[in-house]
């Protein structure tokens, strides 16, 4: 094997096994940090299928930040919507035989996924524009976005500008799942559009991304309103 | 009012989003907790050496035992979402009171300490030191959050404000860093048993005189008893209620509803106190040790069940908390402590109260959702009970009730601006500044609907309110407890 | 552990479940440690084994020549050339045994075959 495609072999499980595993440390972590108390934000249901229930509603709804602010739900909601596509859009490089009806939708998919630069430029000017967010917004909350942008516009470069071999980069990303790797494919976008992926995947346990496993999580959400029914003991209450 | 030294917000836009005006209150400053006061509650008496990593190394324990706060270090966006949803931001324009702005305070110091990015990349991450500017943003603008949990409505991932804050200040106090507002109330319920310190003999005779009060105004023997063994209900209600105003009108209405239903009950003069200032800062020991006088008269009066007066934040700890800290309350036949607006409104479903309405035909009558009753707590079966029940109440109670507009009612409500443990004088400014959007809301009311009574069951909201809307040229006289309007409408018959 | 906690973590392993379904679903079809599956093409017997660009080229960019060739022959009117996709079955008889092969391998459903039936 060519001294490339070890190091992105390397590379790749390195970065599988930092994004799962930093993935999988830090929402355990969550999961058993102890909640002394109960602090459901109410109005909230007394079960916990009505809480499951409402916090589908939320997570498809961006209820919140509907409530909070439009402008930002527009550019929020659009950009988790477009990464859906886009997820749909590369899912079939991930599965072989690539199931029914994961072929179908590609065209739409690809229409969608396509969009991924405008919320985020949006997002970026928005934080940049209002002075309240100007404020707010770090290094790191623009890297976040920029990130994506690059990631977003080498793989369009790969779609619209710099044709890449498909059947070339699945048979190298099955390589690597199944533990047997090949040659990278040496197409300069693709390795550009495949580097930064890995970035992303080694930074997103352990930055604000972790948002996504966390929303799942938070106590004052996720909790039931059931203090009165339910007996809650804090660990280190020392009863 | 005229002799201010700051400047009155105008009401006319007091809802709406103002430009971002950097250190607009960072001059507000709470007075700290002199030395023996901290010692009392088993704190540094003042700043300790080492103070900087002391305070890291809290940080690091809390978040350990708090998944609130370790979550709400690590999973914020900055979206935004909630950075023209406090009060105090719409009042002062400080950024630092944008509640995004208040909790980066504290994950400048986490980013720094418990994160590789942070600790990598400080400038870029926006991580900073504890260090004695950022004591000094953390003693200004964890004093400047109410605890209200309205930012955290609109948060995708529900970040609490308060949960942050609460963490800040236990914290700071920690270190030797402690506000005597707060630190000086939970001294007096340790020594006396109630937040204004009023001693037994004192409280008794207030009870008396308003006995006489009441059959004067009334003809009717309505008891206030202390410490009555035997008792089926122990009433546990905020120490202002005994001799704040309007506060001491609910009181009245109380009393009136167990005498019209012929219930036997008693106050208690050791756990005369509903307020559980431990919550504000963020001490689960001091909170635990506060709720323990009531867990402890329960048991030994022998009652069948607890009943709690008009107070918000402590609503929300005997609501979600006491059966934590100190239940289980085995000994009751009613498990769970009973608000008094559940009761009087079970009463009122079973046709158990009269009312004469015209007694309250004076008042257009408002009511004012209150935050911890309204975002921390439920009452009744219903899940939003807490926002229902009340008005049931008022509305059996009054004629002329009207509803304050959707963006400051039920859970989208404001707080006064006094609540969270800065109902204190020297935060005066603040306090007038972050009353602005509901008394905006307020003020609309009593151009467009002629509103003359904003009803409320928290004892914070009613001495924030009475003290402030002066500022804005409103009577504290619109300023009333819902127990107050059942006071003046309920009939007393012959028990 | 709490009840609260011991739900969390069931979350977090349906979610981490979740997030590893794809590589299970790869592996269990085709087994770990062996070569990762490539499309098994049939190719030309009678042809020079030379087709109208390199390989590599036409491994990328077919489909850019044929929807060129489209637009200029078939619409534009130019004389048929040798990047038509009548070209094309000269060498690549069996539509089911070279084209199909990749496209169901990439997931890719082109729009050619709605109008040319090849054999």
């Amino acid at each position: 094997m060519s001294a490339l495609s070890l190091f992105y072999a390397g590379i790749s499980y390195a970065g599988a096994v930092v994004f799962f595993g930093g993935l999988a440390y830090k929402l355990i972590g969550y999961a058993l940090t102890p909640s002394p108390l109960k602090i459901p934000l109410t109005p909230q249901p007394a079960s916990a299928a009505g809480v499951a229930w409402k916090a589908v509603g939320s997570i498809l709804s961006f209820r919140a930040l509907w409530n909070g602010d439009r402008w930002t739900w527009v550019g929020g909601y659009g950009l988790h919507l477009v990464l859906v596509f886009v997820f749909i859009r590369h899912l079939r490089l991930f599965l072989s035989p690539v199931p029914w009806p994961l072929a179908d939708v590609q065209p739409f998919a690809l229409l969608i996924g396509a969009l991924l630069p405008l919320p985020l430029v949006y997002l970026m000017a928005r934080r940049a524009a209002v002075d309240r967010y100007r404020q707010i917004s770090s290094g790191a909350d623009y890297f976040a976005l920029a990130l994506l942008l690059l990631i977003g516009l080498s793989g369009l470069s790969l779609k619209f500008l710099f044709h890449a071999d498909v059947v070339g980069i699945k048979e190298f990303l099955l390589g690597l799942m199944l533990l047997s790797p090949v040659e990278v494919p040496e197409h300069p976008a693709f390795l550009v559009h495949f580097s930064l992926v890995l970035v992303l995947g080694f930074y997103f346990p352990f930055s604000k991304l972790i948002h996504a496993g966390g929303v799942l999580l938070s106590p004052t959400t996720m909790q039931a309103d059931d203090a009165p029914d339910v007996r809650h003991v804090n660990p280190w209450g020392g009863q | 009012m005229a002799k201010e030294k700051f400047e009155i917000p105008s009401l006319e836009d007091a809802l709406d989003t103002p430009p971002v005006r950097k250190g607009a209150s960072g001059h507000l400053k709470i007075h700290p907790a002199p030395p023996q006061m901290m010692e009392k509650l088993g704190f540094p008496p003042a700043l300790v050496e080492g103070w900087q990593k002391k305070a890291v190394d809290k940080l690091g324990e809390l978040k350990e035992k708090y998944k609130s706060l370790k979550m709400f270090m690590e999973v914020c966006v900055k979206c935004g979402s909630c950075a023209d949803k406090c009060h105090y931001f719409l009042g002062t324009g400080d950024p630092n009171n944008m509640p995004v702005g208040r909790q980066e305070l504290m994950r400048k110091v986490y980013r720094k300490n418990f994160t590789a990015g942070g600790a990598l990349f400080g400038g870029f991450a926006r991580a900073g030191d504890m260090d004695e500017a950022a004591l000094k943003d953390w003693t200004t603008y964890f004093y400047q959050c109410s605890q209200c949990r309205r930012c955290s409505v609109f948060c995708p991932f529900g970040i609490d404000t308060a949960e942050i804050t609460m963490a800040a200040r236990e914290i700071m106090d920690s270190v030797g860093a402690g506000h005597k507002y707060s630190l000086e109330v939970i001294a007096k319920v340790h020594d006396v048993g109630n937040n204004l310190g009023i001693p037994k003999p004192a409280l008794s005779s207030t009870l008396e005189f308003l006995e006489e009060d009441v059959k004067e105004a009334t003809g009717a023997d309505v008891k206030f008893p202390v410490d009555a063994e035997g008792a089926e209900v122990l009433m546990i209600t905020p120490s202002a209620d005994f001799f704040s105003s309007p506060h001491v009108d609910s009181l009245v209405g109380y009393a009136k509803v167990f005498h019209a239903a012929g219930i036997s009950w008693t106050f208690s003069s050791y756990a005369s106190e509903f307020a559980n200032f431990g919550m504000f800062i963020g001490n689960y020991a001091q909170m635990k040790k506060i709720a323990e006088r009531i867990a402890t008269v329960a048991r030994d009066l022998g009652v069948k069940r607890i009943i709690v007066g008009e107070c918000g934040h402590a609503w929300r700890v005997a609501y979600g908390f006491w059966d934590t800290l100190v239940g289980p309350f085995d000994t009751l036949e009613v498990k769970r402590p009973v608000h008094v607006c559940e009761f009087t409104n079970d009463l009122i479903k079973r046709g158990a109260l009269k009312f004469d309405k015209t007694a309250n035909d004076g008042f257009t009558v408002t009511y004012h959702d209150s935050c911890n009753v309204a975002r921390a707590s439920r009452m009744g079966e219903s899940p939003e009970g807490q926002f229902d029940i009340p008005r049931e109440v008022l509305k059996a109670a009054c004629n002329k009730y009207v509803e304050m507009p959707d963006s400051v009612n039920r859970e989208k409500t404001f707080c006064c601006g006094g609540g969270g443990g800065l109902l204190t004088d020297e935060l005066m400014e603040l306090r007038v500044k972050g009353a602005a959007p509901k008394t905006a809301a307020l003020k609309r009311m009593m151009d467009e609907k002629g509103v003359n009574m904003m009803a409320m069951i928290c004892a914070i909201c009613k001495a924030q309110f009475t003290k402030v809307l002066p500022y804005y040229d409103i009577p504290m006289e619109v300023v009333g407890g819902v127990h107050q309007l059942v006071s003046n409408a309920i009939i007393l018959g012959d028990k | 552990m709490s009840r609260d906690s011991l739900a969390a973590a069931a979350l977090v392993a349906a979610l981490l479940a979740a997030a590893a379904a794809p590589t299970l679903y790869t592996a269990a079809a085709n087994g770990l440690f062996k070569k990762p599956p490539r499309p098994e093409l049939v190719l030309p017997k009678g042809g020079d084994g030379k087709c109208v660009e390199p390989t590599d080229y036409m491994r990328a960019n077919h489909m850019k020549l044929l929807v060129n060739a489209r637009d200029r022959i078939v619409r534009g009117g130019e004389k048929l050339d040798k990047y038509h996709i009548e070209g094309c079955k000269n060498c690549h008889a069996r539509r089911a045994e070279f084209c199909d092969r990749c496209h169901a391998y990439a997931g890719v459903k082109p729009e050619c075959f709605g109008c040319h039936y090849l054999p």
